[in-house]
């Protein structure tokens, strides 16, 4: 039975092989391999069968034809083996076929690859025979050339009958290599710049057949490298004709990379001085500290570095404002900088300031000017009252003719306060130094241990000045010499004329000026501090105010002239003041007015009661009748109040400025309505008040500058009051 | 005792083996493995058959019986293998 189940399996496997063998096809099997399988698979499935059915103990047909049949499945067999070698031949064929196909896949996808390459330029491309006859063109070409297949390139491209002179193509079939030219063409009527690439062209045997011509349009490119050339320029200009100095230094070394022309100029080292230097070498030693922490701090972008110090190859110094912005130069980290030189702009920064303060102590000055003034009238007024009452040529009216010169002194002061304060011009008169100088200097050095020798020339040329103005000048400097000399010493004063030129390098214009020098052999002035005694404010003393030399300054400035100092520590100062000279005559002054009385109604207003009660007396004593008012609205009232009595007044004195209440040229305006005919005199102690020099301008028919005297009084009201009296 | 046809049977599977190997490394036949086996099986069969009429009567017939069961099983496998080679070639795998 065990055989019987072998044979069957046998059967059965030998039936499978005849079932599948049948189904292989060529290539896998040819026609006679799968024949003679199924045949050698037949006959051991029938051996195996007929075994099965044997040993089961059934009788088969096939029986006695097994030994037979066995006979064949080997022959069968190997002839399916023999056959299997003309599946050799067909697999190696079919092997080749598909090498074939591939490879023309392959040729066909490279061709297609290289057309579309062609395609891809976007360049023209053109391959020509060795006659310069086009035998390809690709896509761009015909769209920029149109198709010409089998013409001439020099018939396109410059429709010429010849080739052309400078043709690449030409030098290339010479030579064998690449030639490169660029030209103008006309591309659909443009003009266009282009550039061909011509190579040559050889077969598989490195024979010349033809050549590939690449023209490509370069107007664009052309176009943008005559910007990007004009634009580099354009920033190179920027650099070297920048009017402010500017450079490039390396962060790490911090030599000088480039300079131009403006800090060149500006500096004074050549360029090959600056390039061989560092930023510290312009630098004050003790400014090199903070330079190197700001360049250690420097950030990509732009940084404000501030106002730095530098040194100028003669030595000087100068304040320069830097802005700076990092930069990479030739690969390395570096810093454009802008230099502002803010030398002048800082000293006129400062001179701002020096006004400024001034107009400050202006305002200051000018306070108490208007109150000194009001003081002043009264005691000139008095004093002048006084010297009516005293007897001629006792001892009382000299002592009070002394008091009356020093009020005018004083009254002087402050009308140079005044003016000092209203920043007005000074009232010049054509004058003589030499009596101003004389008396200025007595004045400041009365009661002091110097004493001055005077070296004035018999010519010296007289002066367009404000005698008070200038006599404060004189005044100022002869106190701070006899100051820098504790103990005493002599001042010496010199004047002299002289003629300033342009060479001279004085800051004045050209022309004829009187020349004082004020000498003295004190402590000197330090030479750091030079610079400022000038400043309002600014001593050196324990006990000044630093004014007196400021307004020095600034008078000598409204002349027209200059000032300035030469000191020496520990050896004294020399004072130089310029001031122009005048071809007039001078105008010496009066002797003393006489006094002229008067009759009348006279109607005085003034905010201050000394100068009211003072005013009063001095016109009663001149023989008017007098009645005051503190301002412009109380006289208006007293004026209708009297007119309405029957007892109007024949004349007004009116205070320009009244504090906090009505002035003299809005109640003159009220009068007017109601006496057109009113004569009125305006009295002020600002004496450069426009409307004191002009007075008649505003409806006034005399003027009286307080403080005043009788004389003064009596002159005023006399010239307003007379005509009429006539 | 053996037969004639047994003997001859033998000398032919002999030489078709030889043959066979002789080609083996030549030929590309798909399954050629399964294909060497099962042939060598029924050479086995062959040698058996032969065998079993000289002595050990039942075992050789036994063995041949076994080697022809074998044999199926190798030829069927290897055709069947064959045909899904084929399938997997038509569908374009290679």
């Amino acid at each position: 039975m065990t055989a019987a189940a072998f044979d069957f399996i046998s059967a059965i496997g030998f039936g499978v092989a005849i079932v599948f063998g049948l189904r292989i096809r060529p290539p896998l099997w040819d026609r006679a391999s799968r024949l003679f399988f199924v045949l050698s698979a037949c006959v051991m499935a029938l051996v195996g069968l007929s075994n099965a059915l044997e040993h089961s103990g059934l009788t088969s047909a096939l029986d006695p034809y097994e030994d037979y049949l066995e006979l064949f499945y080997l022959p069968f067999f190997m002839f399916f083996i023999l056959s299997m070698h003309s599946y050799q031949e067909i697999k190696i064929r079919a092997q080749a076929e598909e090498a074939l196909r591939a490879a023309l896949n392959s040729a066909y996808e490279e061709k297609e690859r290289s057309e579309a390459v062609i395609a891809a330029i976007g360049d023209s491309l053109t391959i020509q025979d060795r006659n310069f006859k086009i035998i390809f063109q690709n896509g761009p070409c015909k769209a920029d050339w149109g198709e010409h297949p089998g013409e001439f390139c020099y018939k396109i491209y410059e429709e010429s009958d010849r080739i052309c002179d400078d043709c690449g193509l030409a030098l290339a079939f010479q030579d064998g290599k690449v030639h490169r030219i660029r030209k103008a063409l006309l591309k659909k009527g443009r003009s266009r710049h282009v550039e061909i690439t011509a190579s040559p062209l050889k077969n598989s045997r490195g024979e010349l057949v033809g050549g590939v011509e690449l023209v490509r349009d370069i107007t664009d490119q052309k176009r943008m490298e005559e910007d990007l050339r004009a634009s580099v320029k354009l920033y190179r200009l920027l650099f070297e004709s920048n009017p402010h100095p500017m450079w490039v230094y390396d962060l790490e070394t911090l030599g000088f990379l480039a300079v131009n022309d403006a800090a060149i100029r500006h500096y004074g080292y050549s360029r090959e001085d600056f390039l061989s230097m560092t930023i510290k070498d312009i630098r004050p030693p003790e400014d090199i500290p903070r330079l190197i922490e700001n360049v250690s701090k420097v950030t990509d972008g732009l940084d404000e570095a501030g106002i730095w110090r530098h040194i100028k190859k003669d030595g000087s110094v100068i304040d320069v404002e830097i802005t700076s912005h990092t930069l990479d130069f030739g690969g390395r980290r570096a810093e454009l900088v802008l230099a502002l030189d803010v030398t002048e702009r800082r000293r006129l920064e400062a001179e701002a300031r020096k006004a400024q303060r001034l107009e400050s102590l202006g305002m200051l000055a000018g306070g108490l000017a208007h109150d000194f003034n009001n003081l002043l009238t009264g005691i000139i007024g008095n004093i002048s009252l006084a010297n009516l009452y005293a007897k001629a040529d006792s001892e009382v009216r000299e002592r009070l003719i002394e008091a009356e010169k020093a009020a005018f002194r004083a009254r002087d002061l402050t009308q140079q306060l005044l003016t000092f304060s209203r920043g007005g011009a000074p009232i010049k008169k054509t004058s003589s130094l030499r009596d101003l100088i004389r008396d200025s200097v007595s004045f400041a050095l009365s009661g002091r241990r110097s004493k001055c020798e005077f070296e004035i020339p018999d010519d010296l040329w007289h002066a367009e000045l404000d005698e008070a103005q200038i006599g404060q000048v004189i005044y100022n400097i002869i106190l701070n010499a006899d100051q820098a000399m504790p103990e005493g010493g002599t001042i010496r004063v010199a004047c002299e004329n002289t003629v300033v030129s342009p060479s001279d390098g004085i800051s004045l214009r050209p022309g004829r000026y009187v020349k004082i020098s004020i000498a003295d052999r004190g402590v000197g002035i330090q030479r750091e501090h030079i610079g400022k005694i000038f400043d309002p404010y600014f001593t050196t003393k324990q006990r000044g105010r630093g004014l007196g030399l400021a307004i020095s300054y600034s008078i000598v400035k409204r002349h027209e002239g200059y000032i300035y100092v030469e000191s020496e520590k520990g050896k004294g100062s020399v004072f130089h003041v310029y001031l122009p000279a005048s071809d007039k005559r001078a105008s010496y002054p009066e002797t003393r007015p006489e006094l002229k009385t008067g009759r009348g109604r006279v109607l005085l207003m003034d905010d201050e009661e000394t100068v009211r009660a003072v005013a009063s007396a001095m016109l009663g004593s001149l023989g008017y009748e007098v009645e005051a008012a503190t301002d412009g609205a109380e006289a208006i009232e007293l004026f209708k109040k009297k007119a309405a009595e029957g007892k109007p007044f024949d004349l007004v004195i009116l205070d320009l400025t009244v504090p906090g209440g009505m002035g003299g040229k809005e109640t003159l305006q009220r009068l007017r309505e109601m006496a057109p005919n009113i004569k009125a005199v305006v009295s002020s102690g600002y004496s450069n008040d426009p409307i004191m020099s002009d007075f008649e301008a505003y409806g006034f028919n005399g003027v009286i500058a307080k403080p005043y005297t009788m004389e003064s009084l009596s002159q005023a009201i006399h010239s307003v009051a007379a005509p009429e009296k006539r | 005792m053996f037969q004639e046809s047994e003997i001859i049977n033998l000398i032919f599977g002999v030489v078709a083996l030889s043959v066979f190997i002789g080609m083996y490394k030549k030929t590309w036949l798909p399954r050629r493995k399964l294909i060497l086996a099962g042939f060598l099986f029924m050479l086995s069969a062959s040698l058996f058959t032969v065998l079993e009429g000289i002595f050990w009567l039942d075992a050789f017939d036994l063995l041949e019986h076994i080697s022809y069961g074998l044999a199926g099983v190798c030829f069927g496998a290897a055709a069947w293998l064959a045909v899904g080679l084929q399938h997997r070639l038509e569908r374009g795998g290679r």
